[in-house]
């Protein structure tokens, strides 16, 4: 089986009539009738329900929990607690990198954080088990708990997000602001987020020896097949993940989850199939979430405004026993051009959950300080935002001098401006009424986010029927990839989307890597795209091999693949069908497999990422302060786009949780306990469609000939960026107050 | 739990009044379901009042409407002849949740729930609904101000049910509004609630006023001097002023997540301006 890795154009060219077709979810149909199978809807046979009790101190230690009345409650079949849990091979607290996380998977009587597993009590009924867990009632040694930013010592942390440096210095800082005809300070809160995805944690597991098969939602099947092996001590071949839908992730279902692991655990303890959902309130603790920040930003810029100098300081948490830091001032790093530019990070260790990788990580809180910024410098340089944007538009990356791989932001600019109607935004704030004497206010961010890869392996195979199959480990998480990929395999093996079976969705398909980072479309759309031509190949080896096909001798002139036929490329009129090569082949069918992965060199030579624009108008009641987004222009650049439908919905997608962001998002912790005080959607708020605006998103074109063989970037995270800082500046301009303290809320704004 | 579900009014009360556990109405659920889910409370006994007959109609009585406790908001809505009479209390009642709530919800639920946040409460405490309470000692009529006792707590006696609410007979020249403030366009606890009802003479001068706030105390607050500073005016600026001044001063709001108590003491003045607003032009138009 031949394998290769694309990072250049295969010589057997394909022409795709699949990639760029704005095609619906393939998955939709399943989705609005109720057939889709989530992990939670899986009932085998012999099936137990767990539940887990969760800690409601945040520090101390569990001294009394009362087994006996819960085992006594009717249907209770096992109560699993650090006295009687299975033994584990692997040891929940190792760190062996920084990617494995530390695990609650009841190793003691130790509380680290609120709403951790303590306990778990599995039983005939979800009913009995929900009964069994209360009749637990657990005492507690409690210690006061450290809950927000400044109730801890400070540290630069060694490494922030997944392993960037926590210290970045280019240039001289003190410096340009020296030299600078104006300058500014600034310091941004951002709250506590939780990701809530609509579907809370799920797992259906079942042990059949030392085989194990679940179903659960997963973004990264391979990664979590890894872990469950080293902690069981099982060989990763005897695990089974089924993960065909998850009804949304944001990076909570990224990396296994406790919960996850304790219901595999419950299941290998007594015996029989359990199944474990964590209600909404228990997705507060255990599976992450964002750390608040606090960023101090301190810009210069000359007489003409061009910036002098640029330093960004975050402050955030990670929990007391873990590695997790929002590298929120990184945001500064490829966007503005400096000659210096510092960015730096402090932690401080609170009693709560680790936090994990959140929509746009570190790039979603640092986008909106850095936005916010950059319009009050504008103001004090008495310069329209936007053309004090394009007065620093970086041409190449500021901090190392890099090339930028594409960069269309320039086109998103003056298209996002021309639609929205920019030009005829007063320079002044509070100078623009409606009709109804609302307050009425322009603001412009502009969105960033890294094009990233992971690693990913698909294999394809072309049958003597005519039809293909491309399978990848992949993960629609409800962005769409079971389309868009199917559609880059169709081209990749160079068939109509109906001839090609594309299976995705279980662990036992080759490697999908991550739907995380926004790279999931790049990432396994570079593996199918190899794995394709990789068997195209072989088919193409076979015909010019075989002196009675038309293609015989193609040699050096190659072919092309289309509507299942390969032609020459010299002379498109000789041609042979995949099927009559197969046949003459005696072949039932070929098959290979292909690999995704970033380019090393090219990484090193260019800056990678995808830029956008963000218009946002908003409306503010002049007595009650009441804010209401009434439009959002998005004119995004990310490379190539394989279905415009799905990702004008990712933009979508991503600008309204730039308006939660902005308005509504955060958790309110009680500082006494340590517990968040809205731990359900009827606090924790999110926008309903009644908050959203007319939304208007704009693709801009851009050919990328270096991130990948495909020219694809990430579209899921980069619509959160720039549109939190277009609200709080059209906010600003709308009122003339700068509220600095993230959600924007009305009694910030009324003072 | 012991769940039942009577035909009678009479069955309900003595089923309540035998139980010694804690016992609870359900209407439309809406509340209680959540409160029983989320382990807020565990009752002995769940009575359910939507079998009774007689608490799931709206009758006309004396010229005003009797509403029975099971009739939901989307009921109420549909109700052109309420609608038209009472649009203030209608409105309020249709701000209840989302469309699924308003097919459970009941205003008298709202009532019993005894949320100082509710939001039909002001609106029917200005319109000076009335409350029939059955028990075992048989029934009685109370002003609705009456019902609830503080958060979550209600004046209502052992086995005692809200079997109807009253709206009295609209008079010429009334008019009623309530408006709520909430961050949020939907779905979401009103910060502020005020419900203001007014009747203006033929000369356009107020001759009487209710104005009653939300969500800026333990209970729904009757601010009597905000009605006082609109009797006898013809509802100019400089009433409205003297109204919203009122009505901040009448206001005991605390501080909590959504939103400060300064702020709220503001929000309540504007708030309570805006819906006289809207009851003047409803009161002008009843005179026309
Ligand atoms: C998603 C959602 C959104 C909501 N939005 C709003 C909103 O915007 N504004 C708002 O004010 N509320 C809101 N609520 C709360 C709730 O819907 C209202 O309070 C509703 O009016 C309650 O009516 P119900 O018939 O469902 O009451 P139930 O839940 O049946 O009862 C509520 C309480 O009153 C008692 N009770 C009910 N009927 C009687 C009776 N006849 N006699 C004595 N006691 C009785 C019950 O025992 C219980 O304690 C919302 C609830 C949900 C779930």
């Amino acid at each position: 089986m031949p394998e290769i890795t694309l990072t250049q154009d295969p010589v057997h060219l394909r022409h795709g009539s699949n990639i760029g077709r704005p095609l619906t979810r393939r998955d939709g149909l399943l989705k609005v009738t109720g057939a889709a199978r989530y992990a939670a809807d899986n009932n085998p046979k012999g099936l137990l329900h767990a539940v887990v009790a969760v800690s409601t101190v945040a520090r101390g230690r569990v001294v009394a929990l009362d087994v006996e009345a819960a085992m006594a409650h009717p249907g209770v079949v096992e109560v699993m607690t650090p006295a009687n849990r299975p033994a584990l091979a692997g040891d929940p607290d190792a760190k062996p990198n920084p990617l494995v996380f530390r695990l609650d998977l009841l190793q003691s009587d130790r509380v680290r954080y609120a709403g951790q597993p303590i306990a778990l009590v599995v039983a005939e009924t979800l009913e009995a088990a929900t009964e069994g867990a209360v009749l637990l009632a657990p005492r507690y040694e409690s210690e006061p708990p450290a809950v927000g930013l400044d109730d801890g010592e400070r540290f630069v942390p060694t490494a922030v997000g997944p392993g960037a440096p926590a210290e970045l210095r280019h240039g001289d800082v003190e410096a340009g602001l020296a030299a600078a005809a104006q300058a500014i300070e600034a310091t941004y809160e951002t709250p506590p987020q939780y990701h809530n995805p609509m579907e809370p944690h799920a797992v259906v597991a079942r042990w059949d020896g030392d085989r194990l098969t679940l179903d659960t939602p997963s973004q990264a099947m391979a990664m979590a097949r890894l872990r469950l092996a080293a902690l069981f001590g099982i060989p990763p071949e005897n695990i089974l993940i089924r993960s065909p839908f998850l009804g949304g992730g944001f990076g909570c279902k990224g990396l296994l989850s406790g919960p996850q692991v304790l219901g595999v655990m419950a299941a290998r303890l007594v015996g029989r199939p359990v199944k474990l959902a964590l209600t909404r309130a228990q997705l507060y603790g255990p599976v992450g979430h964002r750390s608040p920040t606090r960023q101090r930003l301190r810009l210069g810029a000359d007489g003409e405004g061009r910036l002098t100098a640029l330093e960004h300081h975050t402050l955030m948490s990670s929990s007391r026993f873990d590695e997790f830091f929002e590298p929120a001032s990184n945001a500064s790093h490829a966007l503005y051009a400096s000659p210096a530019i510092a960015t730096l990070h402090e932690a401080v260790r609170l009693d709560c959950g680790t936090p994990m990788f959140m929509r746009a990580p570190g790039e979603a809180p640092g986008s909106a300080a850095l936005e916010s910024a950059v319009d009050e410098m504008a103001e004090a340089c008495g310069l329209d935002p936007l053309e004090f944007r394009l007065r620093n538009y970086a041409e190449v990356e500021p901090t190392t001098g890099r090339p930028f791989s594409s960069k269309a932001l320039r086109e998103c600019y003056a298209r996002g401006a021309e639609r929205f109607g920019w030009e005829r935004r007063p320079l002044a704030p509070r100078s623009l009424r409606d009709e109804h004497g609302l307050l009425v206010g322009w603001g412009v961010g502009t969105a960033i986010f890294p094009a990233l890869m992971f690693e990913a392996e698909a294999r394809a195979v072309i049958r003597r029927d005519g039809g293909g199959t491309v399978e990848i480990g992949a993960c629609d998480m409800g962005q769409g990839a079971w389309t868009a990929l199917a559609q880059i395999a169709a081209d990749a093996v160079g068939l109509d989307g109906e001839r090609v079976e594309f299976r995705s969705g279980s662990s036992d398909l080759p490697d999908g890597g991550i739907a995380g980072g926004s790279a999931h479309t790049a990432t396994a759309g570079s593996a199918i795209h190899s794995a394709g031509a990789a068997v195209v190949a072989r088919l193409a080896e076979l015909a010019m091999a075989d002196e009675r096909s038309p293609l015989f001798g193609a040699g050096n002139a190659g072919v092309v693949a289309r509507d299942g036929r390969l032609h020459r490329r010299d002379d498109e009129s000789r041609s042979e069908g995949y099927a009559e090569i197969l046949e003459r082949a005696g072949l039932a069918e070929v098959e290979a497999r292909g690999k995704g992965a970033m380019d090393a060199a090219a990484q090193q030579r260019y800056a990678m990422q995808a830029h956008g624009a963000v218009f946002a108008e908003v409306k503010v009641d002049p007595d009650l302060g009441q804010v209401r987004v009434t439009r959002l222009v998005g004119a995004f650049a990310a490379g190539r786009i394989i279905n415009p439908r799905m990702v004008v919905s990712q933009y979508y997608g991503g600008m309204i949780w730039g308006v939660s962001f902005a308005l509504h998002e955060q958790a309110v912790m009680d500082r006494r306990s340590g517990r968040p005080m809205n731990a359900d959607l009827a606090g924790y708020h999110i926008p309903v469609n009644a908050d959203l605006p007319a939304l208007e998103t704009i693709l801009v074109e851009e050919e990328d000939p270096h991130v990948n063989a495909l020219g694809i970037k990430g579209v899921g995270e980069i619509g959160i960026t720039g549109t939190v800082g277009a609200i709080a500046n059209a906010v600003w301009h709308a009122t003339g107050v700068r509220v600095r303290q993230f959600p924007i809320t009305l009694d910030r704004l009324l003072g | 739990m012991r769940y039942e579900a009577p035909e009678t009014l009479d069955a309900a009360v003595a089923l309540l009044a035998g139980e010694s556990g804690l016992a609870k109405v359900l209407a439309g659920g809406t509340d209680l379901l959540v409160q029983l889910r989320s382990g807020m409370i565990e009752p002995a006994l769940v009575v359910d009042i939507k079998r009774i007959a007689e608490t799931r109609r709206i009758q006309e009585e004396s010229g005003g409407f009797r509403i029975g406790a099971a009739v939901s908001g989307a009921e109420m809505g549909e109700h052109a002849g309420l609608k038209a009479a009472w649009p203030g209390v209608v409105e309020a009642v249709e701000l209840i949740g989302s469309t699924q709530v308003q097919g459970r919800a009941t205003a008298a639920g709202n009532l019993c729930n005894a949320s100082p946040a509710a939001d039909s409460v002001p609106a029917l405490v200005a319109a000076g609904a009335t409350a029939r309470i059955v028990g075992p000692g048989g029934s009685r009529e109370l002003p609705v101000e009456a019902v609830a006792a503080g958060p979550g707590r209600t004046s209502l006696g052992r086995g005692e049910i809200v079997a109807s609410l009253f709206l009295p007979a609209r008079g010429a020249g009334q008019g009623d509004a309530y408006l709520r403030f909430i961050p949020r366009t939907e779905m979401d606890i009103a910060v502020v609630g005020a419900g203001v009802c007014l009747t203006l003479d033929g000369d356009g001068r107020c001759t009487r006023a209710r104005v009653a706030l939300g969500a800026v105390g333990p209970r729904v607050i009757l601010a009597e001097a905000a009605a006082a500073a609109l009797v006898g005016t013809t509802l100019d600026e400089a009433a409205l002023d003297a109204l919203a001044e009122a009505a901040s001063a009448a206001a005991t709001p605390i501080d909590d997540k959504r939103g400060t108590a300064d702020f709220r003491r503001r929000v309540a003045g504007v708030l309570a301006r805006r819906t006289a607003v809207i009851a003047r032009d409803r009161a002008k138009g009843a005179a026309a």
